[in-house]
């Protein structure tokens, strides 16, 4: 009796210790609740195949039939170039950059239901992704890509966001890249639930929908302290307080802590996946301009390592800085600052297409009544669209205000001319081949003066400045800046006000804007309507249509 | 008479299933069910794993509650676990050389009652037509105060069988006195302690003494079904946990020898072991009050203590009637509750000494898990949904997975028994309001009334 119930015993405990460990295991290991992440990614896919489809056509029993038979097939990969090359071909490609997708959206975070209503209305638009590659070659100008690319990209490598975006990827046969901190998802010890882990981006490389590149190693996490007193700053841009020594590190030991961010995230990627890496994002889109206690060394150091290490660099555009939204073909000057813009968590699809529609390069000639905003970026001052045109205002704490057309930088040879309506303040500047905020050739209007600037990297150099010949009425006149080589001429009316030659070649191509400016604070507004560019071959009929004025 | 009832034992021992619940099915089918049951079984573990797995992310911040979750399935699968070996452990009592030998103690019923006129003589009867020698069995009742027709009826009872013991006793004194009076009184070396409305079917009877061949053995609970559960929903369901707590959750504890409690509705306990003990179990307090409740686990209690083992026997049958009535029903459910926390803060403090393995690999783990389900329910439905955002539903899954495996369990041994949907019924009412009972419970265990009577 004792025996028996001896082994009676023994088995009970052995089986359930048996049970014990393989629930544990299967836990710990997460092997199962993989799976399920991964059927749960293959239902969303299927249903989003459905919704996609049923959204844009009537389902009838054949397209019943062709949904369910694609459900099965392999999804198709991302599109070729070649595939539409009969389509129009993009000047600029913008990148749209995401970080997370989770259900109660935070300032770096969308709903699915967001992320899912703005990939629908870019497919539905005609909107295709493009691979890194492709980008890359397009940027150098040796790849046309179809009007409508875009490049999809996630920061951070959070697993939310591979959740919730691959099966709508997998459902319109898109792909992304990830750019991933290596510190964060593939740490020495332990798991971060938050973030992607080596398997994960392992099978995301693997899917054929992802390209894994690098956000940095952020061996120190994002923020540092950079000062005795605790102030934090961004990792890259700033010398780290060493809290044990007492002291900022060393020149030697920054440089050495940046090298190691840009080199060593690159080799662990490299290392898991067997692919190369080429491109990085800046944590923060810090490439050192928003430093703390190293400005100039900071911009230097992470250049070095930056272009030792990658062919291209991202940061990020937002709707108050002064970048052309788009990386254009051939254009760049810099593919360590290529461009990247956010979509707001609050924007519809309608939005983002409204938004990329400005955004986007635009043909000569152009020409606009200014009722609505079609592409203008503010980074300066204030700006509005009244009903009459673009109505340019100080705000209380400036002395001007500035605006520029998104998506025009790659506009070569052009007469740009506009009319005026001047409410208060002294000066309004027309800007052409405008690059960004150290480069372009501008004609300024005053009172008393006009005059033509010229600004190259940064350097400002007054090309000419006479007294204003002519009188133009403040109620509404017309202004025109014309260039054509290394030519410019500043139009009041249909006549040239004042003419330059020989500006530097350098400036061969870019946009259009405008500025105005006023020693006081807070008092400058004017309207700007009748928008029209040109080429400059054309330049004649604009101007035998414009006024004269006064002289 | 004696002839007769020695040929109809070796016809039992030869064939020990000869029980009411015998299986009509043809042999091809019921094995078609119960390969069906076992791979729905395997299916339902695997669910499981999947869920703990699947949930193991939200708790990776609590691996407390990871651990506590993991521990609560694994805990309810070990009683299934052992009440699946509990089949081998009664055949090897079965097989004792002694049964074989026509072990025949002789056997005194105990039946305190109070206002049972209507009752007690089918119970009396059934006693007197126990398949037993009938020289060898002695009834004892104690009619403890009855206001009704009880003396009335014992009295008629006594003309109809001579040797019938009545005590009638004027004021009442509560079942644990009565008890005590019948135990005093008896001869028998078994005594069998029924209550008023609870019988012993007859035919079964001699599996609930023969167990006691083995010396070690101090007492066999019966299995016990109520008579009523078809009366409405709440019988019913009744019908489904009376099933379970006995067939499962007894039957697990019996694996190893140590049935917490012998239900004091049909136990059978060995004279000599309890006779001693009835002056201290008498003046059991608990907090300064004498324990009204819980008579039985008191009981089984004191056997376990003196290093007995106690044991349940699904071949030994008893009716009896279960509440039909919600209120009645929570009153009882709370005095059990009662019953269960006193006895087994004592128990606590002597059955590590005597058996260590049951103590840790079931009687401590019992007593948390109760003690902390409450919470966990509290949590799962108030606190996560509201202060979380995390659903209940999960936690709703894994309790109805771990009862759709009771349920399989339950159909693979006793197919006929048709009140398994009930269980899930007992589940849900156990998970949104039993479980919570036992606060009620301790926050009036100074509140000695009985309850249901």
């Amino acid at each position: 009796m004792e025996r028996h119930i001896t082994k009676i015993k023994i088995f009970f405990t052995v089986s359930m210790a048996i049970w014990m460990v393989l629930v544990v295991a299967t836990t710990k290991n997460r092997v199962l609740e993989k799976q399920v992440a991964r059927a749960e990614r293959q239902t969303q896919y299927m249903r989003y195949k459905f919704e996609f489809s049923r959204g844009q056509n009537l389902p009838t029993l054949a397209s019943v039939g062709a949904l369910i038979a694609s459900v099965f097939k392999e999804p198709e990969s991302a599109i070729s170039a070649e595939a539409t090359s009969s389509a129009l071909r993009a000047e600029a490609v913008p990148i749209l950059l995401y970080h997370g997708i989770v259900s109660k959206p935070d300032r770096f975070s969308l709903t699915p239901e967001a992320f899912k209503e703005q990939m629908f209305a870019l497919k539905r638009e005609g909107y295709e992704t493009v691979r890194l590659d492709d980008f890359i070659q397009f940027v150098r100008g040796e790849k046309d890509l179809p009007e409508k690319s875009f490049l999809l990209a996630f920061d951070d490598g959070r697993v939310d966001s591979f959740e919730e975006a691959d099966p709508i990827l997998q459902a319109l046969g898109w792909s992304s890249v990830m750019f991933v901190a290596t510190r964060q998802s593939f740490p020495e010890t332990g798991i971060n639930e938050y973030y992607l882990n080596k398997n994960q981006v392992a099978d995301m490389a693997k899917s054929g929908r992802w390209e894994i590149q690098s956000h940095a190693v952020q061996l120190t996490g994002g923020a540092i302290e950079v000062d005795k007193l605790g102030n934090r700053g961004n990792l890259l841009s700033n010398k780290m307080w060493l809290t044990d020594l007492g002291r900022l590190e060393s020149e030697e030991e920054y440089i050495q802590r940046i090298d190691n961010e840009f080199t060593l995230s690159k080799q662990a990627i490299e290392r898991l996946l067997g692919t190369s890496v080429r491109a990085f994002a800046y944590p923060f889109g810090d490439y050192g301009q928003d430093s703390e206690n190293a400005k100039g060394l900071a911009e230097e150091t992470i250049r070095g390592a930056v272009t030792k290490n990658y062919e291209v660099a991202f940061q990020q555009t937002w709707d108050k800085d002064n970048f052309f939204s788009e990386n254009f073909r051939g254009l760049e000057p810099d593919f360590y600052r290529l461009r990247r813009v956010e979509p707001a968590s609050t924007w519809s699809g309608d939005d983002l297409l409204a938004f990329l529609k400005g955004a986007a390069s635009k043909m000569l000639s152009y020409s606009d009544l200014l009722t609505a905003n079609n592409g203008w970026k503010n980074p300066w001052g204030a700006m509005e669209f009244n009903g009459q045109g673009l109505h340019l205002m100080t705000s209380p704490e400036t002395t001007g205000s500035f605006a520029f057309l998104d998506g025009t930088r790659g506009w070569t040879d052009y007469l740009y001319t506009a009319k005026i309506e001047k409410e208060k303040g002294d000066y309004v500047t027309l800007f052409a081949r405008y690059q960004n905020d150290d480069n372009y050739v501008s004609c300024t209007f005053g009172d008393r003066y006009v005059k033509i600037d010229e600004k190259e990297d940064g350097v400002l150099h007054t090309l000419i400045e006479d007294e204003n010949p002519i009188h133009t009425p403040p109620e509404g006149a017309y202004y025109g800046i014309y260039v054509n080589g290394s030519e410019v001429k500043c139009y009041e009316g249909g006549a040239v006000a004042v003419l330059s030659f020989g500006f530097d070649d350098k400036l061969s191509s870019g946009g259009i804007g405008v500025r105005i400016w006023d020693e006081a604070l807070n008092n400058g507004a004017i309207i700007l309507s009748s928008l029209q560019v040109v080429p400059s071959n054309e330049a004649n009929s604009v101007l035998d249509a414009l006024p004269l004025y006064n002289r | 008479m004696l002839l007769f009832s020695s040929m109809n034992t070796a016809t039992t021992l030869q064939n020990p299933r000869t029980i009411e619940y015998s299986r009509e099915k043809r042999p091809g089918s019921d094995f078609l069910f119960r390969l069906f049951l076992i791979l729905l079984g395997f299916l339902l573990l695997c669910l499981i794993v999947l869920l703990k797995s699947y949930t193991a992310t939200d708790f990776r911040k609590d691996p407390i509650i990871l651990l506590y979750t993991v521990l609560v399935t694994t805990f309810e699968l070990s009683r299934i676990m052992s009440a699946m070996l509990f089949p081998s452990i009664r055949r090897k009592i079965a097989a004792a050389k002694v049964v074989r030998d026509n072990y025949e103690p002789t056997a005194s019923f105990v039946i305190p009652c109070k206002n049972e006129g209507e009752a007690i003589a089918k119970t009396i009867d059934k006693c007197y037509a126990a398949d037993y020698p009938r020289e060898k069995l002695e009834v004892i009742v104690i009619n403890d105060g009855s206001t009704d027709n009880t003396a009335e009826v014992l009295e008629r009872m006594k003309i109809k069988y001579p040797d019938l013991t009545v005590v009638h006793w004027k004021v009442n004194r509560g079942k644990r006195h009565g008890m005590a009076e019948g135990f005093k009184l008896s001869k028998g070396e078994i005594i069998v302690q029924l209550d008023s409305d609870s019988y012993i079917d007859p035919k079964t009877f001699r599996k609930l003494i023969e167990p006691f061949a083995n010396p070690e053995i101090g007492a066999v609970c019966a299995h016990a079904d109520p008579e009523n559960a078809d009366k409405n929903i709440l019988t019913k369901m009744q019908a489904a946990y009376y099933f379970m707590s006995f067939r499962v959750l007894k039957a697990a504890e019996s694996t190893f020898m140590s049935v917490f409690c012998c239900s004091g509705c049909s136990s059978a306990y060995r004279r000599e072991i309890v006779v001693p003990i009835l002056d201290t179990w008498l003046k059991e307090r608990f907090l300064g009050l004498p324990v009204t409740w819980g008579d039985d686990r008191a009981l089984t209690n004191w056997v376990l203590r003196q290093g007995y083992k106690t044991i349940y026997t699904d071949e030994a049958k008893a009716l009896t009637i279960c509440p039909d009535t919600w209120k009645i029903f929570f009153k009882q459910q709370t005095r059990w509750k009662k019953g269960w926390f006193v006895n087994s803060v004592n128990a606590a403090k002597f059955i590590f000494k005597r058996e260590p393995f049951v103590a840790l690999t079931y009687f401590y783990p019992l007593i948390a898990i109760t003690l902390i389900t409450p919470f966990m329910a509290v949590r799962a439905f108030v606190y996560n949904p509201i202060y979380r955002d995390v659903t209940p539903l999960f936690y709703v899954i894994g309790v109805y997975l771990i009862a759709c495996i009771m349920v399989i369990f339950y159909r693979l041994i006793a197919r006929e028994n048709k009140y398994w949907p009930y269980m899930f019924v007992w589940s849900t009412i156990n998970m949104v309001f039993l479980s919570f009972i036992l606060f009620y419970a301790l926050a009036t265990i100074q509140n000695r009334k009985w309850g249901t009577r």
